[in-house]
């Protein structure tokens, strides 16, 4: 289910609110959670059956880890194989506590959290990498001459929506345990809810547990909380139906273009860096006032990112949900900056490249994610500045962003051939032919033009959405209530409009 | 700072942040207020007036629940699950296209949109004059390649859970077609009929052309068909010299042609199949053309779904030259000509009623008139890279030997099929499928009232997004009970209209299972008015090459069991 669609807006989300301040306290969760799952399987209601499996392995390995659940997970943690049953009945109704951090781990608590890391990679490995894999194997092949044992499969593997944000999130439970960052839940809802829950479940932001461990044990639910997450929710569908989908219009007609000029280029590549802004910056502005509505506080995940005056900023502002989730259970574990520079550069590119590979099983995202890892350490190289600081700040950032925008051509195009062909025409160097006349009759009406420019004023003239709900006067809350009628509106005549992010 | 520091400060910061809201409290109820009394408004007032969109309905497309015996429980799983899917999409659709929102907000925002700010929608773009263009016509045209193999690929592979992707590669079907026909000793013509855009690119503020503006694959499509042994007549070029000395060759608000085009089209069309194509000598029909006008909206403003009434377009008057036999009769299609036309809407337009530009003014009438003989034809709307070949291959299996005689098939279908059509083989060898004794077959002058289950049947589309009006779906009616008592395995084939000028009938509505009432008459006594909508055809068991029936439902339908 898609949050700009008619069925969420006017069926989903007042059945959800009505049904969760209508159940009791200890029932909300229980609640959250079957309706997470009717909206997880309104896309393809089989899919519910991964996003269980999953929810089930690491609940159970979250237990072992901690040495409590069942008998036999409990032998399998703490290694004590004569521990009476009474023991660990007894056990099961202790709290749950957190493991000391620095302290040494059992083999069954090293072995739980492997089973639960290698079962979330696995059903991502095989449901995200297995289509890929495959072609690049059998073109692997064909470029050795080797055609006779390519394995041409006739089935594809459908991608289940939203897996690479579930298997992340619900990895980070068993991880954070290990870790002793955090206690275990012991009641499976409470768990499920924090896996399946709905505003962040299929395009993020990346909920680690221990971002909301303490609001699954109590959270409060007050009127202004409520009226900041319908503020939020306003400006997230007024970006996403405003801004993301006409921006979208542009560069789908740039992208999927015969022939274009090199300003049509750019111009649609503009289109698109402001697309997917808009477009995901809008879904995490939903699901943060979604969580508000629900007496939940999500973490900020978009700062402005197109206001960065270096790679490395823009990183800190863009998608911060994932680059902190990758930088804490990827970058420190490989080393982060602890072993030299060389090792700190290696690190940072294996990183950014396995968070394009997270994107999408394409080259393409392999390309994206190295373009920005190689920047990344570049701009390390440097002593953690940018390339060109001495250049004033406004040039900066504008340099900034056109070298993002270059990365999205790999991020958007369908293949490395489209990407390159792209960027040539960008350079001056693509075939026009007559179509692109045509091309340029609809990419330039006034409308898309107006609506790209439009989107140009809000990203660098206007604040974010945090600073805007901030302080909601009687004049904002109107604002924001214009915003939602527009939205909604204009969504009416909107057939089609699923976020970018749902694909990955 | 550790790692776990700097997490926790990420999180601290929000709830720091969210503690720093500065609301009154009357401001925050109101807005709270607002909102909830918002989205909850629109669902109660829906239920309110018209609760039957609510209805959660079973999958209606063909899926037969006689195949669940014998099938593995993954295969039953997935099944169900494909019909859950189907139910989902289904009522989704029906309140994008039904509920109060959609017919009352929609329109006005619409009009709001193209009037003050001179924008379509996702299925048209506005050009200069009051021009309209079909957003899919747009794509075609400045679009990828559709025989680059990325291309090709990426379409081969867009299927789902409840569609299969469309055949998307133009050459093998039409290879196979072409060597099918000249197992018979007939020459294939092809006619790919240019877009709108192709010819009228100035009214997108580009400059006219002399040449017509192509997909970047076309040549190479054209070289590869000649050199496969097929003849390909191009319209473009003729239309193109029209367009551009100033005689608009395509309708302003419609996706198809102007009547001069046709007529000019059929012309040169002629002489081309009189020059590449030895025919047998035949004594001339003698034919007349008479003028006539017609006005129309365009198909095009339809697909804007602007308010009833309150369109900012005019309507649009054309002058059509009618071909009528010597007694004055409208042009009908011979089954005896050496030709056949297959087509789509271009072949369509001014000929069929129900396309709302007069009749008898088509491509088939005015190709027969220019030729001087009598031509058959097959037109369909819609679907033009496999409908007319589909319902081909159907008249052959249900013994109806169409291509008899035959010595040229003229094949026209709309260029934009080409990126966007299905391109799946059509066989038109079928081994003759046997019929069961109870399948009602009709008779001549045949009229029955009838009480029937609905064991499959074709889904419609949702209205305002594709460019026809009217629709037709199949059903397959089982446990037919024609006033006695019904017999088990009696079956038929139905067609029903399922949608009339936009909107959809209550045919659209049924579901598997249902129980109709319905009047029955033969097919073929409507099919001269009816055979050229759009229509979507059964694909499972032996009751597609039954006789079809034309069927109209008795109101209201009962309620599914």
């Amino acid at each position: 289910m898609v949050f700009s669609s008619h069925v969420f807006v006017f069926y989903f989300l007042p059945l959800t609110l009505l049904l969760y301040y209508a159940a009791p306290w200890r029932g909300r969760h229980l609640v959250l959670t079957l309706l997470s799952y009717l909206f997880y399987g309104w896309a393809n209601p089989l899919f519910v059956v991964l996003l269980l499996f999953s929810t089930v392995v690491d609940y159970v390995c979250g237990l072992a880890i901690v040495g409590s659940g069942p008998l036999w997970l409990g032998r399998l943690a703490t290694l004590r194989p004569t521990q009476s049953r009474a023991g660990a009945r007894s056990r099961w109704h202790r709290p749950l506590v957190s493991l000391e951090p620095d302290t040494p781990r059992t083999r069954g608590q090293r072995t739980a959290v492997i089973v639960s890391v290698c079962t979330n990679l696995a059903l991502l490995g095989f449901f995200k990498y297995f289509n890929f894999g495959v072609a690049s194997y059998d073109t692997l092949l064909t470029l050795l001459g080797l055609d006779g044992l390519r394995l041409e499969l006739v089935f594809r593997i459908t991608l289940p929506l939203g897996i690479s944000f579930y298997t992340f999130q619900s990895m980070s439970y068993t991880i954070d345990v290990y870790r002793g960052h955090a206690a275990p839940l012991r009641s499976f809802i409470d768990f499920a809810c924090y896996v399946s829950m709905f505003p962040q479940l299929v395009a993020g932001p990346i909920i680690r547990f221990s971002e909301v461990a303490d609001q699954l044990r109590g959270r409060t639910c007050t009127v202004t909380k409520f009226a900041r997450g319908v503020a939020f929710l306003s400006v997230g569908l007024a970006k996403k139906i405003l801004l993301a989908n006409p921006c979208g219009q542009v560069a789908d007609l740039a992208f999927d273009a015969g022939s274009l000029g090199a300003l049509d280029a750019w111009y649609g590549l503009v289109a698109y860096a402001f697309q997917i802004y808009y477009d995901f910056s809008a879904y995490s502005d939903m699901a943060i006032g979604l969580g508000l509505m629900l007496g939940f506080v999500f973490p900020k995940n978009f700062d402005s990112p197109y206001r960065s005056a270096s790679i490395t900023e823009f990183w800190r502002r863009w998608h911060i949900s994932l680059s902190s989730w990758l930088r804490d259970y990827l970058y420190v574990p490989l080393g982060g900056s602890r072993h030299g520079p060389r090792r700190t550069y290696v690190n940072l590119l294996l990183v950014m490249v396995l968070g394009g590979l997270w994107h999408g099983a394409a080259w393409t995202f392999v390309i994206w994610g190295g373009l920005h890892g190689t920047l990344l350490a570049l701009e390390r190289a440097r002593g953690k500045t940018a390339l060109y600081d001495r250049l004033p700040r406004p040039v900066r950032v504008g340099a900034t962003f056109v070298l993002v925008s270059i990365g999205w051509v790999f991020f958007r195009a369908d293949n490395l051939g489209e990407a390159l062909r792209y960027l040539q025409t960008m350079l001056g160097l693509g075939a026009v032919e007559p179509s692109r006349a045509v091309l340029a009759g609809v990419m330039y009406q006034p409308y898309l033009v107006g609506t790209v420019a439009v989107a140009a004023l809000v990203t660098w003239g206007c604040p974010q959405t945090w600073d805007w709900t901030r302080r909601l006067t009687a004049p904002r809350a109107g604002l924001t209530v214009a915003a939602l009628v527009v939205a909604l509106a204009l969504l009416s005549t909107q057939a089609y409009n699923p976020f970018i992010y749902f694909m990955f | 700072m550790s790692v776990e520091s700097l997490h926790k400060t990420r999180v601290a910061q929000a709830h720091a942040e969210v503690g720093r809201t500065e609301v009154s409290r009357p401001v925050a109820l109101t807005l709270t207020a607002v909102f909830l009394t918002t989205i909850a408004a629109v669902p109660i007032t829906q239920a309110w007036v018209d609760h039957g969109v609510l209805r959660v309905a079973k999958d209606t497309t063909a899926t037969a629940p006689g195949r669940v015996d014998g099938r593995s429980p993954i295969a039953r799983v997935i099944d169900g699950n494909r019909q859950v899917l189907a139910a989902i999409r289904r009522f989704t659709d029906r309140l994008d296209t039904d509920s109060v929102l959609a017919r009352h907000l929609r329109p006005a925002v619409q009009l709001l949109l193209t009037e003050r700010l001179g924008a379509g929608n996702e299925r048209v773009y506005t050009g200069r004059d009051d021009w309209l263009y079909y957003a899919i016509d747009v794509q075609h045209v400045v679009g990828r390649g559709f025989l680059d193999p990325g291309q090709l690929a990426r379409r081969a592979a867009s299927g789902d859970s409840l569609f299969e992707a469309a055949v998307p590669d133009p050459r093998p079907a039409l290879r196979a077609f072409n060597d099918a026909l000249a197992r018979r000793g007939i020459t294939l013509v092809l006619v790919p009929t240019p877009v709108k855009p192709s010819i009228h690119p100035e009214q997108l503020g580009v400059r006219a052309s002399l040449a017509p503006v192509r997909n970047v694959s076309f040549s190479q499509f054209a070289d590869e068909m000649r050199a496969a042994g097929m003849l390909l007549f191009d319209p473009a070029p003729l239309l193109a010299n029209l367009g551009a000395l100033g005689d608009a060759a395509y309708l302003a608000r419609d996706t198809h042609w102007r009547p001069d085009a046709v007529a000019a089209v059929a012309q040169a069309l002629a002489r081309f199949l009189e020059r590449e194509i030895p025919l047998p000598e035949r004594a001339p029909v003698s034919l007349d053309a008479r003028l006539a006008r017609v006005s129309n909206r365009g198909d095009i403003v339809g697909l804007l779904d602007l308010p009833a009434g309150w369109s900012p377009y005019p309507v649009e008057t054309v002058e059509v030259r009618r071909i009528l036999t010597a007694d004055g009769r409208p042009w009908r299609g011979d089954p005896t000509a050496d030709v056949l036309l297959l087509g789509d809407s271009f072949a369509n337009i001014f000929s069929l009623e129900a396309m709302g530009w007069g009749t008898a003014a088509g491509l088939a009438e005015h190709l027969s008139f220019a030729l001087g003989r009598p031509v058959d034809r097959l037109v369909q709307n819609a679907n033009g890279a496999f409908a007319s070949r589909a319902a081909l291959a159907r008249e052959l299996a249900r013994g109806r030997d169409r291509l008899a005689g035959k010595r040229v098939v003229v094949y026209q279908f709309a260029t934009r099929e080409l990126t966007h059509g299905d391109w799946r083989l059509v066989d038109l060898d079928p081994p003759r499928p046997t019929l069961a004794s109870t399948v009602l077959t009709p008779e001549p002058g045949q009229v029955l009232t009838v009480q029937g289950r609905v064991r499959q049947l074709t889904r419609a589309p949702r209205p305002g997004t594709v460019p026809y009006r009217d629709h037709i779906i199949s059903v397959d009616l089982v446990e037919i009970d024609t006033g006695g008592a019904a017999v088990t395995d009696s079956e038929a084939l139905v067609y029903l209209s399922s949608m009339e000028d936009n909107v959809w009938t209550a045919a659209a509505s049924l579901i598997v299972g249902q129980t109709i009432t319905l009047t029955l008459r033969p097919w073929a006594e409507v099919a001269p008015e009816l055979d050229g909508i759009t229509r979507t055809e059964l694909i499972e068991g032996n009751v597609v090459f039954a006789e079809p029936w034309w069927g109209e439902l008795a109101t209201p339908p009962l309620e599914p069991p």
